[in-house]
């Protein structure tokens, strides 16, 4: 009974990749933060890291089917302290986002998306692969929006959008039929459209970020100004990159939160074409060994879990690196594995110790 | 349906794996699992595609877009060249001042930075560009970066750092100084705001002077930090060296100061020119400005009238009817000449002789010392229009002299067939010609100079003049032809015999004529005077109570060394050149003869009227270790033409000896100097203590401005005369 719970059946060569771009991300928060005040950042992400692995190692301890018991409630506590950040976190930057425990911050919002990745799994598993109801799905949708909805208000819209491709994992693999599917998108096309022209869910500020990449150099120094910085920091990076701590775009401060959101421009800047894309490569290969998982998994709710992870990874990878190249706005989604930032990289590596865990029990009977 | 979120797991057990609705179901199909990996392959190729799209198809756009942003280019200005005089004295030069600008996104409350800036800032009311209305405007459009001030004194710097305000910042930038304030102000002009130069030698050596600016690269960041470093660095500017002796240069102006004062003409000019190299030695206009402060200069000011002014020259003119008439031998000295009782009709034109004088016969030499018109106009006409023109375009009338100043004019001269009947008489007298006061110079220094023509220079050459071997020696191969001895542009106009007789009369007309006031102390000299009256602007006829007086003169007259004009422009009362002229030519010859050591050729009046104190000119040589006897005996063996060649004369000036000369024009400073008690400076004005350093015999080197606060050597020391006193000055 403990063979599968056996460090061998750890999956090794993924942690091998992440562990590559964890180092990569750990010299690029170093280089781009060099001559700011965020100076010594890298040192904290180690640490991130650090706690992240220990994580990732208690969690795959823990067979996920006794995650998938708890879960309600988890998602009952998660629906809390939702709530309590709204009540009493911190506000940065007019958005509260943050909880302040002791000496930390926490934002709850990261780690809920766990808690959502769970709860889907568990929903959709327990409606045993069926043909979906429209109840179902209207559940489904019930069980996501809540968290969205307290995330949005914060407001955070960026986190509120990675809880969506929780739900789409979960239906797509749930069983949803594609004439079901045909409809939804469709509602979707419509409610996205009835909501940007009613102008009253969101102000003209939110609209203006979500269109400006579209075209950076309408206003250089304003709205565009992120989306065309980054846009020069890539393209001037060139096929070899200026090499370490040679971007100025970064070194020049010109590049926003270069540690952060823009760390792949800051990358792209300084590794060239070669550089991002082998970090690209990385990423797919990450990718595609996350869904060997999910394939392998022993049981549904295993796969679920799995492909919720690589759901939101995926999302957040898509947004990020499409933000940086300027096929997507500016929405704040950090670059899971590179961007500096403790919420997210403890999400990444407990969402990578669930897959783990789930690996490990893939010779279940 | 289930509800919502119902367990289905068994919770007791917790390690056991749960019994699961599908376990063992293949959770993704095969073909799902392909169109997901085909999806991120796309996407991931997609992303790829976008990246080599920018990064190696746009690369170029993005990199110049990335530079244009970082890279700041910065002119780094070069270092002005400085402005010697012929003894290596600064005349212009340029240090290094603080200049005040702002970034105004770091200033808070813009309106009262503004307001306590202007406060300090604003010294000068002339100058709107430091007023508290648009300091405030500059900070309001600035986005990083709006001036201040520039080029502000060290204290209002220092009352500015004072403040400690944020975002104010300092840079050093060049200012162009004048030591000696106005002195030559029209012929070094003056540098504006963006150092470059405007007018006199600042303006016509502006390439030179101005050196060529660096480049530096800066990189600049986001919050406009530079980070950056010099590429290229400046080339400083050419120092030049002017033939002006800051001494001389003195002299005249303060002799011109005194002549203004007694006149209260529109304005008076002084050119002083070295007789042998045509190096013009000073040039001294009224009024002037001060090029420290150019905010005050008006173009009018700026004017140099000695070489863009052009007047009718009248009387002094006829020094060059007279030379041509000598040396086309239609006239000799000593020849009679009737002057038809002060009255002749030309081509229906009836020229009168001034000063209701009438003279019958007369001789050629007298007729000039009375300055009859008559005469003037029956010579020209001997010599006939073509051969007369000509005569005045060898003088250099007529064409620019091509002396390094700008805005020269080549004055005022019609060719020979647009000449009417009477235009010959006209311009024998003096009229119907427009010349400079540097052209009458260089006239008088002709007849000074033995007849050569020199083109005036004011810019030291740098090398001998082309024929001569740096040794002086021509270096000539057999068969070549040999070289012109004469330097370019110079050209025998008359003979030397003509020219010795011209000289002989020229001092008749001091020591007999109408130039009686030009006659100096210890010296012979010679000249003519000139009155002329003033075309009206604006009816184009003649003024009747403005006028030009002018004298050109030369001295000593048997070895002449310095050519002198003097012109004074709308004088009022008096206005005759015998008057207004004359005495101003007496007062800065006499003093620059002595200046220059040149041998006395006169008997020295002992009087009160000498301009300068013999006996501090004389000291009695008691003081000397030497036997300066001896060496004034050799000296006095030497030819006349060797620069040795001393007599009992002590100097208080050397300037350099030039050497492409035929002769030099001044004697070089030799061992004999005698010693003279260093005069007491301390408390002075800058300009007395020049003054009272001068007078004693010494050179006076001045740092800052003011008054004096320090002298080195001090008061009371015995120094060879023609030492240099350092004085430090502050206000």
């Amino acid at each position: 009974m403990r063979r599968f719970m056996s460090f061998r059946d750890f999956d090794w060569p993924l942690l091998g990749m992440v562990v590559l771009l964890c180092i990569i991300s750990v010299g690029e928060i170093y280089t781009a933060t060099l001559n700011t005040k965020f100076v010594g950042f890298h040192t904290k992400q180690i640490f991130w890291i650090l706690g992240g692995l220990v994580g990732m190692f208690l969690l795959s301890k823990v067979n996920y089917h006794r995650l998938l018991e708890i879960v309600p409630w988890l998602y009952g506590f998660s629906i809390l302290s939702l709530v309590a950040v709204k009540l009493v976190g911190t506000k940065v930057l007019g958005a509260r986002r943050w909880i302040r425990i002791g000496p930390m911050h926490f934002q709850p919002s990261e780690w809920v998306k766990l808690v959502l990745i769970l709860a889907v799994a568990r929903y959709f598993a327990n409606l045993g692969g069926r043909r979906l109801s429209i109840g179902d799905i209207l559940k489904a949708f019930l069980l996501v929006g809540v968290p969205m909805v307290l995330v949005i208000i914060q407001p955070d819209l960026g986190t509120t959008l990675t809880y969506a491709p929780i739900l789409v994992a979960g239906l797509l693999l749930g069983g949803i039929s594609i004439r079901q599917s045909t409809v939804l998108i469709l509602t979707g096309l419509v409610l996205i459209f009835g909501v940007w022209h009613s102008g009253k869910v969101l102000k003209p500020y939110q609209k203006d970020r979500l269109t400006s990449f579209l075209n950076p150099d309408e206003d250089p120094r304003g709205k565009g100004y992120h989306v065309r910085q980054s846009l020069i920091a890539v393209g001037s990076g060139g096929i070899w990159g200026k090499g370490i701590a040679k971007g100025t775009q970064t070194q020049g401060d010109f590049l926003p939160i270069p540690h952060a959101d823009f760390i792949f421009a800051a990358f792209s800047e300084e590794h060239g074409f070669v550089g991002a894309v082998l970090v690209l490569l990385l990423y797919f290969l990450i990718l595609m060994r996350l869904i060997q998982n999910a394939q392998t998994a022993a049981d549904l709710p295993g796969s679920l879990i799995v492909m919720g992870v690589v759901a939101v990874v995926t999302f957040q990878i898509l947004v990020n690196v499409g933000m940086v190249i300027g096929f997507m706005p500016v929405t704040g989604i950090p670059l899971p594995l590179m961007s500096y930032g403790g919420s997210s990289v403890l999400f990444t590596f407990l969402a990578l110790g669930v897959v783990m865990n789930v690996r490990m029990r893939r010779f279940v009977n | 349906m289930r509800p919502f979120l119902s367990s289905q797991m068994s919770a007791n057990t917790p390690i056991a794996p749960p019994r699961t609705v599908a376990s063992r179901i293949v959770p993704i199909r095969l073909g799902r699992y392909w169109l997901i990996a085909g999806f991120f392959t796309l996407w991931v190729l997609l992303i790829a595609g976008r990246l080599f799209q920018l990064q190696i198809l746009r690369h170029r756009e993005f990199e110049e877009k990335a530079q244009k942003q970082q890279l700041r280019t910065f002119e780094v200005a070069p270092r002005r060249g400085i402005l010697y005089d012929r003894n290596l004295r600064e005349l212009a030069m340029t240090v290094q001042v603080d200049s005040i600008y702002a970034d105004p996104a770091e200033i808070e409350d813009k309106k009262s930075a503004a307001r306590a800036l202007s406060e300090i800032v604003h010294t000068d009311p002339d100058d709107t560009r430091t007023t508290e209305s648009e300091l405030g405007e500059r900070f309001e459009n600035g986005q990083h970066f709006a001036w201040v001030a520039r080029r502000v004194s060290p204290d209002v710097a220092a009352k500015v750092r004072a403040l400690n305000l944020k975002g104010i910042y300092f840079q050093k930038e060049f200012q162009r100084f004048y030591p000696d304030q106005q002195i030559a102000a029209q012929v070094l002009g003056y540098v504006g705001l963006d150092d470059n130069g405007l007018g006199g030698v600042e303006q016509k050596f502006e390439s030179e002077l101005h050196g060529a600016p660096g480049r530096m690269y800066a990189a600049w960041d986001a919050k406009h930090h530079i980070s950056g470093s010099t590429a290229k660095d400046p080339e400083p500017g050419r120092n030049l060296v002017l033939t002006i002796d800051e001494n001389i240069q003195y002299k005249a102006e303060r002799a011109l100061d005194h002549a203004m004062e007694r006149t209260h003409a529109a304005n008076g000019t002084i050119v002083i020119e070295d007789v042998h190299t045509g190096q013009i030695l000073a040039l001294a206009i009224r009024p002037t400005f001060n090029p420290n402060q150019f905010r005050h200069t008006t173009q009018e000011l700026l004017k140099n009238h000695a070489v863009s002014d052009v007047y009718e020259p009248g009387s002094t003119f006829k020094l060059m009817t007279y030379a041509a008439a000598l040396e086309a031998g239609v006239a000799k000295p000593d020849d009679s000449i009737d002057c038809q009782g002060g009255q002749i009709t030309l081509a229906g034109r009836v020229i009168h002789d001034n000063q209701g004088e009438h003279y019958g016969v007369i001789p050629v030499h007298k007729a000039l010392e009375v300055s009859s018109d008559v005469a003037a106009v029956k010579l020209a006409l001997k010599v006939g229009p073509d051969r007369f023109y000509q005569f005045v375009r060898d003088f250099g009338f007529g064409t620019r002299s091509g002396i390094e100043l700008p805005g020269e004019t080549r004055g005022l001269l019609q060719p020979v067939k647009r000449w009417s009947g009477s235009s010959i008489g006209s311009i024998a007298i003096g009229q119907e010609v427009g010349v400079t006061p540097l052209q009458l110079v260089s006239m008088v220094a002709t007849i000074a100079n033995g007849g050569v023509y020199l083109p005036p220079h004011i810019l030291m050459p740098d090398q001998p003049e082309a024929g001569q071997s740096p040794t002086g020696q021509p270096r000539v191969r057999i068969g070549e032809e040999l070289p012109n001895p004469l330097p370019a542009g110079a050209h025998r106009v008359i003979s030397t015999l003509t020219a010795a007789e011209m000289r002989k009369m020229m001092e008749g007309v001091v020591l007999y004529g109408t130039g009686k006031q030009a006659q100096l102390n210890g010296y012979s000299s010679g000249g003519k005077t000139g009155t002329a009256q003033k075309i009206d602007p604006r009816t184009h006829t003649y003024s009747k109570t403005l006028h030009v007086g002018s004298f050109a003169g030369i001295a000593p007259v048997n070895d002449p060394v310095i050519a002198v004009a003097v012109v004074i422009d709308s004088p009022q009362g008096q206005y005759y050149g015998a008057d207004v002229a004359a005495p101003v030519f007496a007062e800065v010859t006499q003093q620059v003869l002595e200046s220059l050591g040149v041998p006395h050729d006169a008997p020295v009046r002992k009087t009160a009227a000498a301009p300068v104190k013999e006996k501090e000119k004389h000291p009695d040589d008691a003081a000397n270790t030497g036997d300066p006897n001896a060496l004034v005996a050799a000296a006095s063996e030497l030819p006349e033409d060797d620069p040795l060649h001393q007599t009992e004369q002590p100097q208080d000036v050397a300037p350099p000896t030039a050497s492409h000369a035929e002769q030099n024009a001044v004697p070089a400073s030799s061992g004999n100097a005698r010693a003279a008690k260093v005069p007491n400076l301390v408390g002075l004005e800058v300009r007395k203590a020049l003054e009272t350093a001068t007078a004693a015999g010494f050179n006076l080197r001045i740092r800052g401005s003011g008054k004096v606060m320090r002298q080195k050597p001090a008061a009371d020391a015995l120094l060879p005369v023609g030492s240099q006193i350092v004085v430090q000055c502050s206000r």
